[in-house]
């Protein structure tokens, strides 16, 4: 038979806070933070690698993952360019909040739509 | 224009919010291959620097390639209507990824698991970090050929799954299967919608 699993929590166990751990706190950027470019601030004195992230937003909106691969850096690095230039007014940034996301049927009924018609 | 590695696909500004769901499981269970049946774009991947996740300097002092070791994550997208953007990233398997694996689960609206029958035990550690993260899941058991085959009562024992967890069986490698375990983990986070669950009498106004 297969190897079992030994759980730590025993019956219990979504929702159950770590052992007195205190949970990592979330930046407010994250892999899928989306950027949304606004080309009407001058870009003048921007960093070479923040214009190559504005360079690369022109055309539209991009997750702070996408930057990070089309530009090679890593996501570490790309969060703080990101908040440099959410900082200076060049893009808005939208990261998701998963504990309302779980909450909206709306939206969870609308994605569950289009992974059946996928 | 920077040089591009590939064909960048911009998401329309009409997009209001992105979802993050993760794919967890061994080193070869399947999470590229699932993550690439199910995207609209060819997977990107990202270089990420371990030394940027956690790791004191200090103990990579005697171990100086340590810090240029890199972990490749891949990642997919599907656009949803015209408003939303729905992420899958697959997680680096290896034990030494666990810090780089942690941080990607914040912000995950769920996971999926992904487990081979001929090695089950590699995906209990992902498990139990996830609950560890209080974020929700599904098991996938992705068909290997000439794997064992187990009934779904050995394997939610193997797992220790309580009754509500759901436990799929997929070939990541086929569309029509590779995206049950998302539809399966949509459906159990709407079972568990603040709405759907028994709640007292509300007051009166
Ligand atoms: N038979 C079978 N092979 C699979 C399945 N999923 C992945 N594979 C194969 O397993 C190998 C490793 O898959 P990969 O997606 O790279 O694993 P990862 O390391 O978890 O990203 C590849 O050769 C895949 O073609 C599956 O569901 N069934
Ligand atoms: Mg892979």
């Amino acid at each position: 038979m297969t190897p079992v699993r030994r759980s730590r929590i025993g019956l219990v166990r979504s929702h159950t806070p770590t052992d007195g751990q205190a949970r990592p706190v979330r930046s407010s950027l994250d892999e899928s933070t989306l950027l949304y470019p606004d080309a009407n601030v001058d870009r003048g004195g921007l960093p070479v690698m923040a214009n190559r992230v504005m360079d690369l937003l022109a055309p539209g909106v991009l997750s702070l993952a996408e930057i990070s691969a089309h530009v090679r850096l890593p996501v570490p690095i790309v969060k703080v360019i990101a908040a440099d230039l959410v900082a200076g007014g060049h893009v808005l940034a939208r990261t998701p909040a998963p504990p309302e996301q779980r909450n909206d049927c709306e939206l969870l009924e609308r994605i569950l739509h289009a992974l059946h018609e996928l | 224009m920077p040089s591009m590695s590939s064909e960048v696909h911009h998401l329309p500004a009409s997009v209001t919010q992105s979802v993050k769901i993760i794919v967890l499981g061994p080193f070869g269970v399947g999470k590229t291959t699932l993550i690439n049946s199910v995207s609209e774009i060819r997977p990107l991947s990202t270089e990420e620097t371990m030394t940027q996740y956690g790791q004191a300097v200090d103990d990579l002092a005697d171990l100086p390639d340590k810090t240029t070791t890199t972990v490749a994550m891949d990642f997919g997208r599907l656009t949803i209507g015209d408003d939303i953007a729905l992420y899958l990233f697959g997680a680096p398997g290896q034990p030494r990824f666990r810090t780089f694996v942690d941080d990607l689960m914040l912000g995950a609206l769920g996971g999926i698991v992904l487990a081979d029958t001929r090695r089950i035990d590699a995906s209990f550690d992902h498990i139990d970090r996830l609950e560890n993260a209080g974020v929700p899941y599904v098991i996938t058991v992705n068909s290997f050929d000439g794997a064992p085959e187990y009934s779904e009562e050995e394997l939610r024992q193997a797992f220790q799954l309580d009754d509500d967890t759901p436990l799929v069986i997929c070939d990541a490698r086929r569309r029509e299967t590779a995206k049950l375990p998302l539809i399966s983990l949509v459906r159990h986070l709407l079972a568990h919608t603040d709405a759907s669950a028994p709640r007292p009498e509300p007051s009166r106004t």
